[in-house]
């Protein structure tokens, strides 16, 4: 899987270009070859037909011959064009299929280069390298061989045809060639440098780019805008002057070429024109010449093109080699060894660890720690513990010294040894994008590829650690914000709807005003009106301007005589916030009391106007529809802009109860009283091609489109804040009760953490690393302020768990900032500018009063 | 100069229109006469109070809640609209009530200008109902109208000043009640 070919393959940064063309796929290069070879006699062939047609059939007017030879040329013709179609398209494919290799074998090497590297260089050219670079040398790749082999070979083919022909006239036409050869090198090489320069400055745009969007935090807090574009413009300006340099000599070799073709022509008109008045030449083989004589050109210009893309390619292949061009610093295969468990012991032995002559980070620390044993690295801020930490979980390489892991020197230990028996968790763990179950597992799901773990943790497992690092109440409350596929949510369903009957009992009591909740029978002065009438959801996402599309629905608001005064009802909103908001329409701040987004204000702004001009009954339906839209948006308990009437309410409710009846054919008693309705009327929304199904909001009623959450709650929040925690903590007692918290907690453990885990807070992020850690079970754990960015509680119940379930069977080395989380380990090393400065068990260094001591009196 | 009587007029014309095409128990209308009651905004521009109860919110409290909690972000003013509100400080362990408060009355109003923590808390005497005025509105609202800025400010203060009155005066009558010198029990 690593390594395509084995071993003994030459280093990846060394290989040349073709390297990856020679040693792969030949067979199927191989067929190329010959389908190109066969090829040939079909494009020779109707240039014979020609002179055929010509010097037989018309000359001797036999009509049977022309026919015969027609038919041949085209047949000839179409089967070389099939050909030619044919290996186009494997040219393409054996490209890409080189392209695969290529990009992952780059991608592993890249994986696997030391982190200084990744400090050095910039990501955006990383990424440029393996990505977009490295298509543009795919479609060299494909055609690197069969290319500059087929076009020698018709080059020669039609060369030896019309010699066949004419000798000197062959020749003759022969003569620019190696004038060309000559010219279009130079400008080629011209061509390559400033190509060179296109590619390094394309690379410096995309790192720039991709800076200012990681920093997209320290730009926007210091309005850099203006900053960061002029560096853009500088860049691009560069580029323009680079490419235009670029055009101009492209063109000027398109030109030469176009020269040199046309020269071959004059001659040949001359020469072959002389020789056919002179009786030396028959017609039709001037006709085969010329024709000969073109397509000569053809594999000449390949020659030129193939060229200019091997030459580009190149430039490319060069930069990106060079910019990998560094050494792992330790094998992922140890070769011969399995990885086992080791035993947790550490010997460090004059450890030194440099980042140039001058600066040491680490200097001479030795110590050792008996497997099962913790030790704690603490000190003042830059005084290398980090760095300690770091080579004993090989992310970086001493640079002399020996370091032992259960008596092995780690240089000797590949990386998945090293994985299989140390966990670490950084001061700033990375979270990768996708679910909270794929971060957890991260370490496990390594392990169990590379065959060094027999099964993934069962979930039980997952949820126990879960809970230990403290997590458990944000995957319960992830759980309530997961909105669950039917089929997952249909066994839990009853109890999920016993708890919303509980819960709506328990926050009414509790918090009266703070949630409106569903009522077939009532006004909901916080939903908006479209959904006041509809009084359901779609198991798709909902939209008011999907619902205005529905057939069906304007048939039924039209009939109920709701479409007239619901389109006022948006004019008079367009109206109000128009008059209201015309001096603050830049600032979308001031539209929280209006249905109506500021984007479409201009929009409003017209025709609100054309309806005062002419009257509101006039517009185009598409003019009224947006005013209807408006309406439909409008949630009268949040926009202020305006206030419905008693008299529209009611309207609004009676539709409500005709459209449930008669549209949906939901029993309203039985919404009211809770009987569970399966068979409700497929009201669809057309657009939508997976027929999303409509469900009321019925007591009963699961609601497919909705979270958990808002299942059993079952209402709008008013009053987020009051709820939000709230709800969490009843949720999980009742889930406690009901016997489906560990469900909840699988639901939750799928909940999406965002890119690069955006949608979590440091603290969990901070936790999940942990539990990512801890779940791999390994002997040893390296901990790098791993709690430094949890509150004093999660801190204290973590350093807890540490403390009573891992002494004896894991070691531990722990950075800590905190030095009131120290007295539980069993070692502490004080480290001051890179040495130990102290080292002993907590009681002693306090006895001793020395750094340890005057730390922790600095800290009070 | 120009600028700001031309916004001033196309304001008040706006106004105008609006309150025509909101006839009945407008929400809108409603709050802003209950603000303009508020010392907050005596003698400010009608088309400020306007835009503050354009953004304002209302909500209700159940007896014992309560609406501020000392020690949280201070980001929003309150204006008591029912019922009544106590006012109250911790002190060694103690929960101690500094003054009760009426319909009208603001309370909070410091968080309108400054970020800060609560350094008291507002708890619902009876069941109540409040208008809402938020840190960012407000920014947001003297931003667009600068010369009001001022004397917004100046009411605010103005209105923190009455309340360290009259808080002081209820804290001074509570001590002379329990017999203590109010002099040792100061200093």
């Amino acid at each position: 899987m690593i390594g395509g070919i084995g071993k003994t393959s030459m280093r990846l940064t060394e290989r040349p270009l073709f390297y990856w063309v020679v040693k792969r796929y030949r067979g199927f290069q191989f067929i190329l070859l010959l389908i190109i070879l066969v090829s040939l006699f079909f494009k020779v062939y109707p240039l014979e037909m020609q002179r055929q047609i010509i010097n037989v059939a018309i000359n001797l007017k036999m009509l049977d011959k022309l026919y015969l030879y027609c038919g041949l040329y085209m047949g000839a013709v179409l089967i070389g064009g099939l050909l030619k179609y044919l290996t186009n398209t494997m040219q393409a494919i054996l490209g890409e299929k080189i392209l695969i290799d290529m990009r992952q074998e780059m991608y592993q090497h890249m994986l696997q280069l030391p982190l200084p590297f990744f400090h050095r260089t910039q990501t955006g050219n990383i990424i440029s390298s393996v990505t977009a670079e490295l298509n543009a040398i795919s479609s060299f790749l494909g055609s690197a061989l069969s290319v500059p082999i087929a076009a020698v070979l018709t080059f020669i083919t039609f060369l030896a045809f019309m010699i066949f022909l004419n000798p000197t006239l062959g020749l003759i036409s022969m003569v620019i060639y190696p004038l060309e050869m000559v010219v279009i090198p130079l400008l080629q090489r011209w061509y390559n440098t400033y190509n060179r320069k296109r590619v390094l400055t394309n690379r410096r745009i995309t790192s720039l780019v991709n800076e200012s969007v990681t920093g997209i935090h320290e730009v926007q807090g210091n309005a850099g805008y203006l900053l960061e574009y002029n560096k853009l413009t500088r860049l691009i300006k560069r580029l323009y002057e680079i490419t235009v340099r670029l055009s101009v000599i492209k063109y000027g070799i398109k030109f030469s070429n176009n020269l040199f073709q046309s020269i071959g022509p004059f001659l040949l008109f001359l020469v072959g024109g002389y020789f056919a008045i002179k009786g030396e030449f028959t017609i039709g083989a001037l006709v085969a010449f010329l024709s000969a004589y073109e397509k000569v050109y053809d594999p000449w210009k390949e020659v030129i093109e193939y060229y200019q893309t091997y030459q580009d390619a190149r430039v490319r292949y060069k930069q990106i080699m060079e910019l990998l061009d560094h050494t792992p610093d330790f094998l992922l295969e140890a070769p011969g060894k399995i990885a086992g468990p080791l035993s947790g012991t550490i010997e460090a032995d004059n450890v030194n660890y440099n980042i140039s002559a001058s600066i040491r980070l680490v200097s001479d620390v030795s110590f050792q720690l008996e497997h099962g044993r913790h030790l704690a690295l603490v000190g003042y801020s830059g005084s290398g513990k980090s760095t300690l930490s770091m080579l004993i979980s090989q992310l970086l390489k001493a640079s002399s010294g020996s370091l032992k892991i259960g008596g092995h020197d780690i240089n000797t230990l590949s990386k998945l040894e090293v994985a299989f028996n140390i966990g670490s968790v950084s001061q700033h763990p990375f979270i990768f994008t996708g679910t909270v179950r794929d971060n957890l597992l991260y370490s496990c799901n390594t392990l169990y590829l590379n065959g060094l773990a027999d099964k993934l943790p069962e979930r039980q497992e997952i949820i126990e650690i879960v809970k230990e690092v403290g997590l458990a109440e944000d995957i319960i409350r992830w759980g309530l914000r997961s909105i669950i596929q039917p089929q997952r949510a249909a066994p839990m369903i009853s109890s999920f709807m016993h708890m919303r009957k509980i819960i709506q009992k328990k926050l009414k009591e509790e918090f009266p005003g703070a949630i409106e909740f569903y009522n077939a029978d009532l006004f909901q002065y916080y939903l908006p009106i479209a959904k006041n009438i509809i009084f359901g959801s779609y198991s798709g996402a909902f939209s008011s301007r999907k619902l205005i599309k529905n057939k069906e629905f304007r048939t039924f608001l039209r009939d109920i005589g709701l479409e007239d005064s619901l389109t006022k009802l948006g004019f008079e909103i367009a109206e109000a916030t128009i008059e209201f908001l015309g001096d603050f329409k830049n600032d979308a701040f001031f539209f929280q009391g209006s249905p109506m987004n500021p984007e479409s204000f201009q929009d409003y702004e017209r025709l609100t106007t054309a309806a005062r001009k002419r009257s509101l009954e006039k517009l185009k339906a598409p003019e009224r529809d947006r005013f209807l839209l408006l309406a439909l948006g409008f949630i009268p308990g949040i926009h202020k802009i305006t206030t419905i009437s008693t008299e529209l309410e009611q309207a609004i409710l009676s539709a409500r109860r005709t459209f449930l009846h008669q549209v949906a054919g939901v029993d309203l008693d039985q919404c009211r009283n809770g009987t569970i309705q399966l068979e409700i009327k497929p009201f669809q929304e057309k657009q939508v091609s997976a027929s999303p199904r409509f469900t009321p909001f019925c007591i009963n009623q699961y609601l497919n489109a909705h979270s958990l959450g808002e299942n059993i709650l079952f209402g709008t929040v008013i009053d987020r804040d009051l709820i939000r925690d709230r709800l969490g903590s009843i949720a999980s007692e009742e889930f406690e009760q009901q016997g489906l918290l560990d469900d909840i907690m699988d639901i939750g453990l799928d909940f999406h953490v965002g890119s690069k885990g955006d949608n979590l807070s440091g603290g969990q992020k901070q936790k999940i690393a942990l539990a990512r850690a801890l779940l791999k079970k390994s002997p040893i754990l390296v901990l790098d302020e791993a709690t430094a960015s949890l509150d004093n509680t999660s801190q204290s119940r973590i350093q807890r768990y540490i403390d009573t379930r891992l002494k004896g069977s894991t070691t531990v080395i722990s950075v800590i900032h905190r030095l009131d989380m120290i007295s539980g380990y069993d070692h502490i090393i004080v480290m001051k500018d890179g040495t130990i400065a102290e080292s002993g068990t907590y009681n002693d260094l306090l006895a001793q009063k020395g750094t340890l001591y005057d730390l922790i009196n600095d800290n009070h | 100069m120009t600028s700001s009587l031309k916004k001033e007029r196309s304001m008040t014309s706006s106004m105008t229109t609006t309150e025509n095409v909101n006839q009945g128990p407008c929400l809108l209308s409603s709050d802003f006469a209950l603000l303009r009651q508020s010392p907050v905004f005596s003698g400010i521009h009608h088309d400020v109070v306007k835009l503050f109860a354009y953004l304002s919110a209302h909500r209700s409290i159940k007896a014992g809640d309560y609406v501020i909690e000392h020690g949280k972000k201070a980001n929003q003013a309150f204006i008591l609209v029912k019922g009544a509100v106590e006012i109250t400080v911790h002190h060694r362990q103690r929960e101690i009530v500094l003054q009760q408060l009426k319909p009208g009355a603001v309370f909070g109003e410091l968080a309108l200008l400054a970020k800060f923590n609560w350094f008291f808390s507002a708890r619902a005497a009876s069941d109540a109902e409040v208008i809402i005025i938020d840190q960012t509105a407000f920014q947001k609202v003297i931003e667009k109208f600068p010369e009001q800025k001022d004397k917004l400010i100046e009411r605010v203060i103005q209105i923190r000043i009455n309340r360290l009155e009259s808080q002081t005066t209820f804290m001074l009558d509570q001590l002379l009640s329990t017999g203590e010198k109010p002099t040792e029990a100061i200093l």
